[in-house]
């Protein structure tokens, strides 16, 4: 009998569709169908090795039921505590939904490119999400916060449904209040304790001095914020090369075998999820590629 | 489809399973049955608390897991399946007839009363409905599997996600890459035969091309099925007619969309020609 | 280690059984082309008159026919609906079993282990075919092609593809009677092998034998078990005749040195409707392609065991499910689909692996159960193209593609 643990360190050749067994040590409600979950790898060898980088993500695996594909929205200094923010939505999340702490989970990554660190240096970074999206950047808001002499000013622009529904509210308010990061969020609904902005995402642009020039935007939402968010800082005239966006597609191998990802020429596994937009910009206001 | 977590339960407590038989000649309940070698296992994780073809005893309703065969073809169904989805859970219809309406709702089509009085010296003691359908036309129905008969595996795999909290592995693509996948030549190209395949939901395991036949659809459309470019090649290059294409597709699922729509051109074409 | 190209020994055809012996002592599984369900099949081979002999097929738009050819030779007919992707890419392959013990994944089951197989009668467009699925699972990557997939997740090979590969023996036909929705020589794919091609033996049939040449030392150890005579000047001749007469007598023909670009600017080409009327999205052409490499794992159970089964099956991007996401497919109508298809074949495959994902060998055409044409498409592809240069006005883009 083999067993993961067995097997031997990720390098070229070996079968990569074997899970890591990781058991759930911490879990976080974060609003009424998404919750974080902290895992950590059962080996302590595979625990010590796991490297990664803000914007991968990992195909986590329950037995029986699947896997999905689910962003590492974690410290990626620390790279041994794992966090992944989960919406309920099929299957797999609903399945883990409902594990309590001490259950255990697969894991196979990390995969994909993730944010561009490299491209970042004495930049300003202006990050703009929507719902779900604070996850994947979660990772690089603590990158920035970790090696904060690396770029000029950075903006975190957060829209959501309602404040009940943001993520890591706590947070939030701590980065909110820390000197280092300008955080604005915003939110569709608006509760009568809500004193902050109303509206979509894109509107805290007029609340905050773009130099064009100088900033690298990463989006990361649904669909259209994607779109919108990307292109309303083309408007801006921030050149096309410094804006990155997150993608999301049906995942299924996670390293561009199983085809399923495609996004024109690119496997959004692989080559993503992030994108620079330069490099699809000429897709990338096209339906159903 | 969402599938509901019908089985976060102890040990002790194992989901019921309830079968029904509505107008039906009881294939699917057998194709149960035939799952031989996993039937056994089937009764370790469920408890078949209602299934009249395999045994007597019967546990009173709620049921988790209910299995639906057969249409609805008289007025004592239309009002029996109510109670079922009342005291069902989830509700599975198995096989053509609880899908599709099955090969019975060609009624449909006819006069009911000019067949009884045809078929029966009796016709008044009959008490039967205009129309054979399917039970979802009745009520809400959580998930369907197709076939004249049913599948025996997926009948497993449906049972087995349901007590697993995944979502059946059922595809709703066509035969053809059930067929392929075997490495069967098309009997469309390679013999010239009317198959229905392209326009098929899978999960037979392509048993007919297995056997040099055509599909002929039991298993009802797939999603989004182009029937006119198939109809346009069956007419055309095939050179079959609009009667023939009328009978192919008025089989086990003629009364479904878009199966239906289709055979009611072929049959005004029909008219037309003559 | 490649043997140079220019030698030719001559296999006489009462010789092929001695073949096939050679590869049974080496411990291969032979496979080769055989009559079967009225379509040439590649199937598993004991002796050299289960191969089909004296067919001919007959290739159009979604009509395949076999019909009788010369009884004196076995390779009249080109490709059927299999190819070599079947043995090294399994339609269905479990990958592992395992359950869940304490807080470890128990591997009950570990995938088949690939198996030794010599396949003979392979096509060159075939070959071209193994080529490209190389690159796809990572088989031999040529040096100096740093993959842009190699710095990323650490570089993976497919185990099982890798291994089957490594141990397999490929014995080519080069194709003297092309079929009729044939058009390899437009991609530089045949009718005959080149030096590109992976392949251990290639062959090219005459009355009385083959004229064999070997590409591999594999290859040249079986030639020199054989203990076979040179091919003399008359028969090298006679190859080289044949073979330029199948190269002017392609069935189809495609104009492939614009096709990049010409599917780049086509992504709103009103003819993507015309085919999406015809188009049954039932995904044959997917899967007789010998380049398609899509798949789907899925799970299954043993309610006995409690055992998990992980399996992938070869998947089609013509079905719906296969881009879901959770806000519904990305690629909801078939117009999409086929769009997806003929571009990733034809141009967003260069980006991804460096070559073309369509080799010519017609199987899409023929296989179609509506007969719908690539060559064809993309021709009218081609007339909207440049309708529209003279009629749009100028595309606008941020940035010219780097």
């Amino acid at each position: 009998m083999i067993t993961p643990a067995a097997r031997p360190e990720p390098h070229c050749g070996h079968d990569t569709w074997y899970p890591l067994a990781a058991r759930i040590t911490n879990v976080v409600q974060e609003n009424f169908n998404t919750r974080t979950i902290t895992l950590e790898m059962v080996d302590q060898a595979q625990r010590n090795d796991y490297q990664w980088r803000p914007g991968q993500f990992n195909m986590l695996y329950v037995p029986s039921v699947g896997e999905a594909a689910i962003s590492i929205s974690s410290d990626s200094d620390k790279p041994q505590v794992l966090e992944h923010t989960i919406r309920t939505v099929g299957s797999v999340t609903r399945a883990i939904e409902h594990m309590p702490v001490g259950s255990v989970v697969g894991l196979r990554g990390p995969f994909g490119e993730g944010w561009p660190i490299e491209a970042i240096e004495g930049k300003d970074v202006v990050m703009m999400c929507g719902g779900i999206g604070l996850a994947p950047l979660r990772p690089m808001v603590y990158w920035l916060l970790n090696h904060r002499e690396m770029c000029r000013r950075v903006v975190l622009l957060y829209g959501c449904r309602t404040p009940e529904d943001r993520l890591y509210a706590d947070e939030l308010e701590q980065w909110h209040e820390d000197p280092r990061i300008d955080v604005l969020v915003t939110v569709d609904n608006a509760t009568s304790q809500w004193v902050g902005p109303v509206g979509v995402v894109t509107n805290l642009l007029r609340r905050i001095k773009v130099s064009a020039r100088e900033t690298v935007v990463m989006v990361c939402g649904p669909r259209i914020l994607n779109r919108v968010g990307a292109w309303s800082f083309l408007q801006l005239h921030v050149p096309p090369e410094q804006v990155y966006v997150s993608l999301e597609r049906n995942m299924n191998c996670g390293f561009g075998r199983c085809g399923h990802c495609q996004y024109g020429p690119k496997f959004v596994c692989r080559d993503g999820p992030v994108f620079r937009y330069s490099d699809i910009h000429d897709i990338f206001a096209k339906e159903e590629v | 489809m969402p599938v509901q977590t019908i089985t976060r339960k102890t040990e002790t407590a194992k989901p019921k399973l309830a079968v029904y038989k509505f107008s039906s000649c009881d294939g699917c309940q057998l194709s149960l049955l035939n799952l031989e070698d996993e039937l056994l296992d089937i009764v370790g994780a469920v408890e078949i608390a209602y299934f009249l073809e395999a045994r007597r005893a019967e546990q009173p309703p709620p049921y988790d897991i209910g299995m639906v065969e057969g249409s609805i073809s008289t007025p004592e169904e239309a009002e029996r399946i109510r109670q079922v989805r009342r005291d069902c859970k989830y509700l599975v219809t198995i096989g053509a007839c609880a899908t599709s309406g099955g090969i019975q709702a060609l009624r449909n089509w006819a006069d009911v009363d000019q067949y009884k009085q045809y078929v029966y010296a009796h016709p008044q003691y009959v008490a039967s409905l205009e129309t054979a359908t399917p039970i979802a036309t009745h009520v809400f129905v959580d998930f369907e599997l197709r076939g004249c008969p049913v599948n025996a595996r997926q009948l497993l795999e449906l049972i087995t996600s349901l007590l697993k909290g995944r979502k059946p592995n059922i595809p709703n693509y066509s035969l053809c890459i059930e067929c392929k996948r075997r490495g069967l030549p098309c009997v469309m190209v390679s013999k010239g035969e009317p198959c229905l395949g392209p326009i098929t939901q899978a999960g037979c395991g392509a048993l007919c091309p297995g056997c040099h036949r055509a599909c002929y659809g039991c298993f009802g459309p797939m999603e989004q099925p182009n029937m006119d470019s198939l109809g346009h090649q069956l007419t055309g290059t095939q050179k079959r007619t609009a009667r023939e294409m009328k009978h192919m597709l008025r089989m086990f699922n003629g009364y479904l969309e878009p199966f239906k729509q289709a055979s009611d051109h072929y049959e005004r074409q029909e008219k037309q020609n003559a | 280690m490649s043997v140079p190209d220019g030698k030719r020994w001559f296999l006489p055809k009462e010789s092929l059984d001695a073949l096939i012996a050679v590869l049974h002592q080496q411990q291969y599984v032979v496979i080769g082309p055989v009559f079967h369900d009225r379509a040439i099949r590649l199937e598993q081979v004991q002796r050299a008159d289960q191969l089909a002999r004296g067919v001919r097929d007959e290739h159009s738009g979604g009509q395949y026919r076999l019909i009788d050819g010369n009884q004196e030779l076995l390779f009249e007919y080109v490709v059927g609906p299999d190819s070599a992707k079947k043995f090294f890419f399994p339609p269905r392959q479990e990958l592992f079993s395992l359950h869940v013990k304490g807080e470890q994944f128990v591997i009950d089951k570990v995938g088949p282990a690939a198996p030794k197989l010599a396949i003979l009668g392979l096509r060159p467009c075939d070959l071209a075919a193994i080529a490209v699925q190389d690159r796809v699972f990572g088989y031999h990557q040529p040096a100096g092609d740093e993959a842009p997939w190699a710095s990323g997740f650490r570089c993976e090979s497919e185990l099982y593809y890798t291994q089957a590969r490594e141990q397999s023996l490929l014995i080519a036909v080069n194709c003297v009677r092309p079929g009729g929705t044939c058009f390899c020589a437009s991609w530089g794919n045949g009718p005959q092998v080149n030096k590109d091609m992976p392949y251990d033996l290639a062959m090219t049939e005459m009355r009385k034998g083959f004229v064999i040449r070997s590409k591999s030392r594999k290859g040249a150890a079986i030639i020199s078990s054989l203990s076979l005579r040179d091919a003399d000047d008359a028969e090298v001749e006679l190859e080289g005749l044949l073979l330029q007469r199948a190269a002017e007598h392609m069935g189809r023909q495609l104009q492939t040195d614009d096709l990049p670009q010409l599917l780049d600017r086509a992504i709103d080409s009103p003819h993507w409707d015309n085919v999406a009327k015809r188009c049954l999205s039932c995904g044959n052409c997917t899967m007789v392609c010998p380049t398609c490499f899509c798949s789907t794992v899925s799970d299954s159970d043993d309610l006995a065991t409690g055992s998990t089964t992980r399996t992938r099956e070869w998947e089609s991007c013509y079905t719906h499910q296969f881009s879901y996401t959770t806000s519904g497919p990305v690629r909801s109508s078939i117009r999409a689909r086929y769009r997806h298809w003929l571009r990733h074949k034809l141009d967003t495959w260069h980006d991804q692996f460096g070559v073309s994902g369509c080799v010519g060998c017609g199987r899409c055409i023929t296989w179609c159960p509506v007969g719908i044409d690539l060559t064809a498409e993309v021709e009218s592809i081609r007339r909207y193209d440049s309708r529209d240069e003279n009629h749009a006005p100028p595309r606008i883009t941020v940035e010219a593609r780097p």
